[in-house]
């Protein structure tokens, strides 16, 4: 046990019989987050492109993801420490200080590869705003101890590994890069263990540390890229960090951005064997229908910024969400006809479309439209609700409302997307496995069946799958 | 209630006045707008990072649009089809077109004017295109703003010679053009523009004109300042201008959005105003404030451990929530921070129209003015010459530095003030160390190169300076 103080943390959960699906209760000092759930990623304490009067209107956001370079970055932490503030305290104001939510801190960037070679058993490197931050776990503890998250993730090393195809030299030489990776990771879990159980810690932190800080609920993180093998490497030796110290509340399942789709189910596989009491935390994949693979593979959070990027390409979400209708559709099996996923904004087609964007999608696959379910989000509800014919107009004239509006909608619909999944969960229907799974496919057929080109407005963004 | 003027679709009613300046209420199709006002900037159907809701809740009662650039995309059928611009932004309230007028001076390598009207080369696809002031209204009328303008024959305010006049008889001739082709006066109010440079007799000579012509004319604006003219010739302009309008319909000084300014000008008697200033200038980590200078330029690094908030008296979430200059500090040169202070800016110029009105109200508006005036400059040095005449015309000080300032005022520069005093040579006279300018500049008149990117101190220095880029910075 450690004896130092630690915030407020308890996950009460349930497991649907027959299944690995989980639905529970994240509580923190400062908010109650029902599973599954989404956590709203920020950059530097704001949501990309969603004000906090907006962000407000989003009730859904209790977790909120928040880089730890940008508490680095010009030494902001040292900054808050000075103004005797903790990260919610200095970075919001009030209206969003007093709504309930918590902060998620994590090293790993949730829109882009930033963690950055190369890494030692002591100390890992990401890139943050103004340069390489060398990340140790004295450095670490210092900030999160400054600046008092609700979670924070441990630092890793995630290198961006492509799975070979037919050829065994590259294989062996990504697999050993991989192990390398997984090693690296737990031994940064080890030295911060280690370190918090250290009575001399305050001197460690030269200063860092005051007797009223306490310490965040820790999340070790589980590499292993596509090689399930080191999936069940890292499985281990988190259940080992876990008896090692009861500060570690849970786990966050990283790089399946380097997993085929198709392969995801398989790689999580040694997940089942981690502690259940963990939070289990998965990073970057972001798509909603591998987010309900996840789910049926027992994951609770997700942190991905995939609807704000979608967005700022130039798309709106309209995906079906899991309603009365379309889970009785999908007893009967995933429906033939075409489902919409997105509306691309910029095509030529809703220069006349005065409708919002889901009575768009209503017409254009009229019949999937008794499916699709009307938008209550700030940025369509009437009277200043957004047209699909105006984003249309605003992408076309490069005005940077185009992405405001659709970073609302398109944060509003995930939002809805994992509420409308916990009520399902909530209902324990003995079918609900084999409708998830069928929703999954469903959503992955609508979503391929739609281009998606993630450059759309100047931006490159990859692995999401 | 002293003065009243109503047209089909416009009724202004006076409520209270303190010497020139004035408070009313212009009704329009879109619902009543409390002047004076600050009417924002959404060039192309959009104000920059903030939405149509939260220009409702921001409490704004009329934005602008641009002719010019909704002329081309997405083209004014395509507007009137969505049910005009009111229909394409879902924006419930009045909204204002410019007649793309402005666009002679700011796109002024891209056009020639002639008396049929002004040929534009599109910035977007090179075509040539011409617009008459016929072409000009059927735009608006298309468009379907509560208040349209005249398309007038602008020329840079420092302009002098014969072009002055060309330019200012031909803004009546094409006015009455634009009369003759207006086919909404029952739900549009086309407002004519006063024009004649810095010649307060061509000025006058516009205003005879139109007064002719005042049964038609709902309001009037006064147009052609803001281009790099003195601000001692600005204020004087205005309130010239002013003085022979008509009392009962609104006075819009056009392109004005300095705080200081529009405290002026409605101190002279001028009701509404516009400018992409607050927006712009936000985009730049600046925001507006009752603070010495009268901005807070957040991306710099004096800021980064400032635990005050923007503007102690501002309302906006950003300010009463205590997010502190220190944070904004951080987010300043992010994606999320030109949104946040681009709301507080607007938050800023809504109060400030607020607590003019209130004053006028109150009686209360000369305590204010000085009040305002001392928090944006200090000290006696502080305060431009342009400032003092125009309180003293406005009958609010007649001695501003006699009368408000001590006399024996010591020359120290505390540790705010960021910029560096600078005796002109010969002049004996101190240049002030904070960001206000002497001369009006939004923007264009850099591209003309009158005054050279920078030249000005604290003036933003664009980006991109290509020609191809030009219209892309006009654009707001």
């Amino acid at each position: 046990m450690t004896s130092l103080a630690q915030m407020p943390f308890q996950f009460t959960y349930s497991t649907v019989p027959g299944s690995c699906i989980r639905s529970g209760l994240v509580k923190t000092a400062t908010s109650e987050v029902p599973t599954p759930a989404l956590i709203v990623p920020m950059t530097k304490g704001v949501i990309p492109h969603v004000t906090y009067d907006i962000q407000l209107k989003l009730p859904e956001s209790k977790m909120l993801g928040l880089l730890y370079t940008d508490l680095c970055d010009l030494d902001y932490d040292r900054i808050m420490r000075s103004q005797n503030k903790t990260a919610r305290e200095f970075l919001f104001p009030e209206i969003i200080a007093q709504q309930p939510n918590s902060l998620f801190l994590r090293i790993r960037d949730p829109s882009t590869t930033n963690i950055v070679g190369p890494a030692n058993g002591k100390q890992t490197a990401v890139q943050g705003g103004t340069g390489k931050v060398r990340i140790d776990s004295t450095s670490f503890l210092s900030t999160i101890f400054r600046t008092q998250p609700c979670i924070a993730s441990l630092p890793c090393d995630e290198p961006i590994v492509e799975e070979p195809v037919n050829d065994p030299e590259a294989e062996k030489k990504a697999l050993k890069r991989i192990r390398k990776s997984v090693m690296q990771t737990i031994g940064y879990g080890d030295q911060i263990i280690e370190m918090i159980k250290n009575p001399k810690l305050p001197e460690l932190l030269n200063g860092a540390l005051t007797p009223s800080d306490r310490l965040p609920a820790l999340f070790s993180v589980l590499e292993g890229g596509w090689s399930i093998d080191s999936r069940e490497h890292a499985v281990k030796h988190v259940n080992r960090l876990c008896d090692l110290s009861d500060a570690i509340k849970g786990t966050v399942v990283s790089g399946l951005d380097q997993v085929k789709p198709e392969n995801i189910s398989a790689v999580l596989a040694p997940t089942k064997v981690l502690k259940s009491d963990l939070v289990r935390v998965v990073s970057v994949l972001g798509t909603p229908d591998s987010i309900v693979t996840c789910i049926l593979n027992g994951m609770d959070l997700f942190d991905t910024s995939y609807p704000i990027q979608l967005a700022e390409c130039g798309y709106g979400l309209v995906f079906p969400l899991l309603t009365d209708a379309l889970y009785a559709a999908l007893q009967v099996g995933v429906p033939s006809y075409p489902i919409p996923f997105v509306i691309n904004f910029s095509l030529p087609q809703f220069q006349l479309q005065n409708t919002p964007f889901v009575t768009t999608a209503k017409q254009l696959f009229e019949e999937s439209a008794e499916l699709l379910q009307d938008c209550t989000c700030p940025a369509c509800t009437a009277p200043t609700g957004a047209s699909t014919a105006y984003i249309h107009h605003l992408i076309n004239t490069h005005e940077m409302n185009a992405v405001v509006l659709s970073s609302i909608h398109n944060l509003h619909h995930y939002q809805a997307f994992f509420t409308h999944l916990r009520a399902k969960i909530a209902e324990n229907k003995p079918d609900l496995p084999t409708i998830l799974l069928a929703y999954s496919q469903l959503l992955q057929k609508a979503r391929t069946s739609q281009e998606i080109v993630m450059n759309k407005l100047g931006k490159e963004y990859k692995n999401f799958e | 209630m002293e003065k009243e003027a109503a047209t089909p679709a416009l009724r202004f009613e006076t409520h209270e006045t303190w010497n020139y300046a004035r408070r009313s209420t212009l009704t329009l199709p879109h619902g009543p707008c409390r002047t004076p006002m600050f009417m924002p900037v959404g060039t192309q159907g959009a104000m920059k990072g903030i939405t149509s809701a939260q220009m409702v809740e921001l409490d704004v009662d009329l934005m602008l649009s641009n002719t010019y650039w909704m002329n081309f995309r997405p083209g004014p059928d395509v507007v009137k089809e969505l049910g005009g611009l009111h229909g394409l932004m879902s924006w419930p309230k009045n909204i204002l077109t410019d007649s793309g007028g402005f666009q002679m001076v700011s796109l002024l390598d891209l056009s020639t004017v002639t008396e049929e009207g002004v040929t534009f080369k599109s910035p977007v696809n090179g075509e040539m295109t011409l617009l008459t002031p016929e072409e000009s209204i059927s735009i608006q009328n298309r468009l379907g703003a509560d208040i349209i303008m005249a398309l007038d024959d602008v020329i840079p305010s420092v302009t002098t010679g014969p072009r002055v006049l060309e330019a200012q008889e031909r803004t009546i001739r094409w006015l009455d053009r634009c009369y003759a082709a207006h086919s909404r006066p029952h739900d549009q109010n086309l407002f004519a523009i006063v024009q004649g440079g810095l010649d307060l007799d061509l000025r006058r000579k516009c205003v005879d004109a139109f007064l002719q012509r005042d049964d038609h004319i709902p309001g009037y604006a006064i147009g052609g300042l803001s281009g790099g003219e003195e601000k001692d010739i600005f204020w004087r302009v205005v309130a010239n201008t002013c003085a022979m309008l008509p009392p009962g319909k609104p006075r819009y000084v056009m392109g004005v959005g300095y705080p200081v300014d529009i405290v002026v000008c409605v101190a002279v008697g001028a009701d509404m105003f516009d400018c992409v200033y607050p927006c712009r200038t936000a985009r730049f980590g600046t925001a507006l404030a009752d603070v010495p200078g009268g901005v807070v330029q957040l991306r710099s690094d004096k800021f980064t451990n400032d635990q005050t908030v923007i503007d102690k008296n501002c309302k906006c979430f950003i300010c009463k929530g205590g997010m502190t200059r220190s944070r904004l500090h951080q987010v300043a040169c992010q994606e999320g921070g030109g949104e946040l202070i681009t709301y507080h800016n607007i938050a800023y110029m809504m109060n400030l129209t607020a607590r003019l009105r209130a004053a006028i109200t109150n009686g209360t508006f000369p305590q204010f003015v000085i009040s305002f005036m001392k928090t944006i400059f200090p000290r006696r040095v502080d305060v431009p010459d342009w400032i003092c005449n125009a309180l003293a015309y406005a009958k609010i000080s007649s001695n501003l530095l006699e009368e408000h300032y001590p006399a024996n005022e010591q020359l120290v520069i505390d540790d705010s003030v960021f910029m560096t005093m600078v005796k002109e040579a010969g002049s004996g006279h101190i240049k002030s160390p904070y960001h206000v300018k002497d001369r009006n500049i939004h923007g264009f008149q850099k591209m003309r190169n009158v005054v050279k990117e920078g030249e000005e101190e604290g003036e933003e220095v664009p980006k991109e300076k290509t020609g191809g880029k030009k219209a892309k910075m006009e654009m707001e």
